[in-house]
This record gives structure tokens, C-alpha cells and sequence, in this order.
């Protein structure tokens, strides 16, 4: 429309100029008078005004104001109707070009710009991360940090490198450890084989509940804690792996092979032997049934040995079964209730050698309940989770171990899918030594 | 003696899931929906909120998931044909 406008005082301005001079003409024809300076330069200052009024039209119609899907119909038909259309029509043609060109440009900048994002090359960055404060009764009390990145890269469809880094604050120094690093190859649609260090399969918490925005808790059970660790949390080695359908139902299955633990002075194993001292290899496994939607039962298994002090050969067995159970109903929960527990066994040969000449049998595990009122309806709940658990250990009965059982209630909140912060209270009894009960706050989030 | 037999032990795993892997080396389908016939969205509920809550499909590109997703189904244990519906789906959604 505006561009019409233009058009139309461009025209009426040439035509009353040429009609000033039409008219000048005819008075001097009729008059038979010259003008006087001043007239002619009056009439020149005017018509000097005039050109720079149409220079001023022309500049105007060639730098056109941004054109909207509903003006474009309208100035199309002026154009085409004005006697001086012809250059401002090759300048809009010029422009579409100019636009055409431009859009072609974006379009292969954002291909460009997709191609060098995260992941479009093969490798993304996720990960957790938390920071929290434990008050114990026994135990030092103080704040606690980590961040875990996991890289992963996307080497073929069929190809995939994994790698988690530990970052943690431990006493005076950081502590930095390597979770897991594996290359997986992807045999087909139901076999994986692994190399590396991955997380131990047979450990269903270590493997799949232990990171902090996945744990429900604020810390791990007793059987999953340095120094009283009855599975290892990582394997260094070679697992076959996959998930296969029975029907209705799936099956899944992790085989390794892999450096096996060491013996410490007390008994107990060092499953971080990386330089595998004695030489021993750990064999072991897990495979588990998922018969319906949201419950699956597991048992695992491992196998090693270990040289005792003395450089004698014991063998280490280590037997794990684990049940998860997850269901969602509107009409009967009004939200989500998740169970999970396990439960392992370790028994270690009787060493001959006089420290160690105790019967080596380890056992543990834990059971928790979590509700999340999710589906409720009622704002001020259906972000917030209650949790209980219950966890305990039983270890060989010499003066250096105790057996140990603990009763945790938490409250989580969700601050988003992957963000929540929890607050949990610690029941601890321990028989033979100070129990430390614990207020616990932890914040974490999934990246 | 024990070492040795862990050692044949691993082998006639590894045997057997080879041997398996051969069997199942057929051609897989590229379908959206996986064997048991459960679409991509029943299999991303079903299997992603077992250990944790679920992430919106638009927390990634169809690229980043195609990698999460690959990485996921080894953790899973899924079956080829759940990890690409479950990728459909997602990338369909984001």
C-alpha cells in the first residue's frame, strides 16, 4: 500500500511539473513578456525543489519496506500499472532475488550449525552431579560434593565408546576416579560385547540405581559402601550382554570376564586390583526376567580367587538376586510406587594362615519402598516422593567386622524430571560398635 | 586347577552367545514397532522409567539421541528393535 502511494505522488508530481512548465509556456505566449530574474529563479528554485522531492520518491520506491504475505498481492498490480514501474519492478525482482538468495544462505548455515552440535558428530556430553551435608552422631559431620561427566561417542551405528569420570572432594585432596570406559560393538539386535571397564552387571544397584539423580536416597546401602563393598561397583574386562524377548515377556543377560579382586590383611577384597596381582581372573554374571511391565527378578553371580597372605589360593564365590517392581495407577495410587531390593552372598575359602582362619561369609542387602503421589492432582504433592529403606550387612565374626542394620526415611522433592533434593534421617544400629545416626541433605541433577 | 576351569568356563559362554549371536544375525527390522508389537512410546515408558525419571523428549536433538540411545541400550539390556522404536518415538516428539 505504501508502495502505491509513492507511485502515485511520483506521478502527480511529474505531471504538475510538467504542467507548471506547460502553463509558464502558455503565459508567455499569451503575454509576449520576458520573466523577470526573480521570477526565473523562482521558478528554478521550485523546480530544483521538485526534482529533489522525486529523487527523494525514487530513493524511497528502490529501498522498500519489509513486504508481508498480505501486501504482497497489492503491490504487484500498481507496478504493473505505472508508466515509471519498469525499474522499480527490476529492483523488486532484484530483491526477491536478494531475499531468495539469503534464505538459501540460513538454510545452509543451520544445516552447518546442526552438523557441529553436540552429538551430530557422534559424541554427547551427560552426566550427574550433587552437593550435600551430613550431620552424623558419631561420624564427621560436614558437606560433600561430586560431579560425575559421562562422554559418550557414537563411533558407527554399531559402535559406541563410554567413559565416566569421578570427581569427588575426599578429606584433603579431589578425588578423581574412572567409573567406566568401555568400547561397546554391537553384534546385532540382541549381542553386545564390550571391552574395558564397565560397571559390574552382576550388581544390579551398581550398574542401573547408583547414580545420585537416579538413587532415591542420599547414599548408598551398606553392602554397596567401601570397605564393606560385597560386589564389585566396576569389572576391567570383556562382557557379552543383550536383551532378548520370550513372547509376551524379555529376557536380559550380561556374561564377564574380568580382573579379579585381592585380598586384603583383614579378609575382607579390593575390588580396584587393576594390575590383577594374582593373576586370577573373575567370571560372572547376571541374567534377569521381565515378565510384565515395570517387574523384573535378577540373580547374578560371580566367581574368582584370591592369594591370602600367605600366597594361598581361595576361592571366592558371590551369589546376588535382586527384584524391581515399578507401577503407575491414577485410580489406585494416585501416583507411582517403585520397590527394589537385593540381596547378596559372598563366601570366601577358610585361609589356612592364623589371621585369617575365620569362617569368610558376607552377607547383605536392602529393601526400600518409594510412593510419589504423582497423579494425584494436588500441586503442592505431586512433585514430592516418600522413601524408606531398609539395609543391612553381616560380616565374619572376628573383632575387625560388626553387623550392621539401618532404617532410612526420605523426603524427596523434584525440582525438575532430573533435579531433586532430598532429606532423609538415619536409624543406625550396629552390634559392637557406636551407632551414627544421620540427618542427610543432598541436592543432585541429571544432565 | 580352579583357574582353569573359570578360564574354559568364560569360553563356553563366550561360546554359546556367539553361537546365539550367529543365529540371530538375520537382517534387522528397521519397523518402529519392536518385536513384542509395543509402539515407541509404550516401550519408552515401560523401560526408561524402571530406574529413572524419564526425560523429555525435547531435552535432546534427534542426533543426541540417537547416541543416548545407544548407550542406553546397552546399560538396558534392549533389544534392537525396542532402542530404535523407543528413538522414533523421541525424535518424533522433541
Amino acid at each position: 500500500m505504501k508502495n502505491l502511494f509513492i507511485y502515485g505522488v511520483t506521478g502527480i508530481s511529474l505531471l504538475f511539473f510538467n504542467a507548471g512548465e506547460m502553463a509558464y509556456a502558455v503565459d508567455i505566449s499569451n503575454n509576449e513578456q520576458y520573466v523577470s530574474k526573480k521570477q526565473y529563479d523562482e521558478l528554478k528554485g521550485e523546480m530544483q525543489k521538485l526534482k529533489e522531492q522525486v529523487q527523494l520518491l525514487l530513493q524511497q520506491q528502490s529501498q522498500p519496506p519489509p513486504i508481508t504475505a498480505t501486501q504482497q498481492p497489492v503491490i504487484n498490480q500498481p507496478v504493473q500499472q505505472l508508466p515509471i514501474a519498469s525499474q522499480p519492478v527490476k529492483q523488486q525482482e532484484k530483491t526477491d532475488q536478494d531475499i531468495a538468495k539469503l534464505q538459501e544462505e540460513v538454510e545452509t548455515l543451520k544445516v552447518k550449525n546442526e552438523a557441529q552440535s553436540d552429538g551430530t558428530t557422534g559424541f554427547l556430553l551427560t552426566g550427574y552431579a550433587y552437593a550435600g551435608y551430613k550431620y552424623g552422631d558419631t561420624s564427621n559431620s560436614g558437606f560433600n560434593v561430586g560431579f560425575n561427566p559421562i562422554f559418550l561417542w557414537k563411533l558407527r551405528d554399531d559402535l559406541i565408546f563410554e567413559g565416566e569420570l569421578e570427581l569427588e572432594l575426599e578429606d584433603d585432596r579431589t578425588h578423581v576416579g574412572l567409573e567406566f570406559a568401555q568400547l561397546s560393538y554391537l553384534l546385532n539386535d540382541y549381542v553386545t560385547i564390550g571391552a574395558g571397564q564397565f560397571l559390574n552387571p552382576s550388581n544390579y544397584f551398581g550398574e542401573r540405581l547408583h547414580p545420585t539423580w537416579i538413587n532415591k536416597l542420599p547414599d548408598n546401602p551398606l553392602s554397596m559402601l567401601e570397605g564393606t563393598r560385597l560386589q564389585a561397583g566396576s569389572q576391567l574386562g570383556l562382557q557379552v550382554r543383550g536383551g532378548v524377548p520370550l513372547g509376551a515377556m524379555r529376557g536380559e543377560y550380561a556374561f564377564y570376564v574380568s580382573n579379579g579382586p585381592a585380598m586384603n590383611e583383614d579378609g575382607t577384597l579390593r575390588f580396584n586390583d587393576f594390575s590383577n596381582s594374582n593373576n586370577n581372573v573373575a567370571v560372572g554374571g547376571r541374567v534377569g526376567w521381565l515378565p510384565f511391565t515395570g517387574f523384573s527378578l535378577g540373580y547374578g553371580f560371580e566367581v574368582a580367587s584370591v592369594d591370602d597372605l600367605n600366597g594361598e589360593n581361595l576361592d571366592v564365590i558371590t551369589h546376588s538376586v535382586d527384584f524391581n517392581y515399578l507401577q503407575s495407577s491414577k485410580k489406585y495410587l494416585l501416583g507411582r510406587i517403585d520397590i527394589n531390593a537385593q540381596y547378596a552372598y559372598r563366601q570366601i575359602d577358610r585361609s589356612s594362615s592364623p589371621t585369617l582362619a575365620f569362617n569368610n561369609q558376607s552377607s547383605g542387602g536392602y529393601a526400600q519402598f518409594a510412593y510419589r503421589p504423582s497423579l494425584s492432582g494436588i500441586p503442592l504433592l505431586v512433585d514430592f516422593e516418600s522413601v524408606v529403606r531398609y539395609d543391612w550387612i553381616e560380616l565374619p565374626n572376628t573383632p575387625n567386622f560388626y553387623d550392621e542394620q539401618r532404617w532410612t526415611l526420605g523426603l524427596n522433592y523434584y525440582i525438575a524430571a532430573s533435579t531433586m533434593l532430598k532429606l532423609a534421617y538415619q536409624f543406625d544400629n550396629k552390634q559392637g560398635a557406636l551407632n551414627d545416626n544421620a540427618l542427610i541433605v543432598q541436592i543432585t541433577s541429571g544432565f | 586347577m580352579f583357574k582353569f576351569n573359570k578360564i574354559k568356563l568364560a569360553i563356553g559362554l563366550s561360546a554359546i552367545f556367539l553361537l546365539l549371536a550367529a543365529c540371530n544375525s538375520t537382517v534387522p527390522s528397521r519397523s518402529s514397532v519392536s518385536a513384542n508389537q509395543k509402539t515407541g512410546v509404550q516401550l519408552w515408558a515401560d523401560n526408561c522409567s524402571r530406574c529413572h525419571n524419564m526425560r523429555p523428549p525435547d531435552s535432546y536433538s534427534d542426533a543426541q539421541w540417537d547416541v543416548a540411545i545407544l548407550h542406553m541400550r546397552i546399560r538396558a539390556n534392549l533389544s534392537g528393535a525396542d532402542a530404535r522404536a523407543i528413538a522414533e518415538y523421541l525424535k518424533a516428539a522433541n
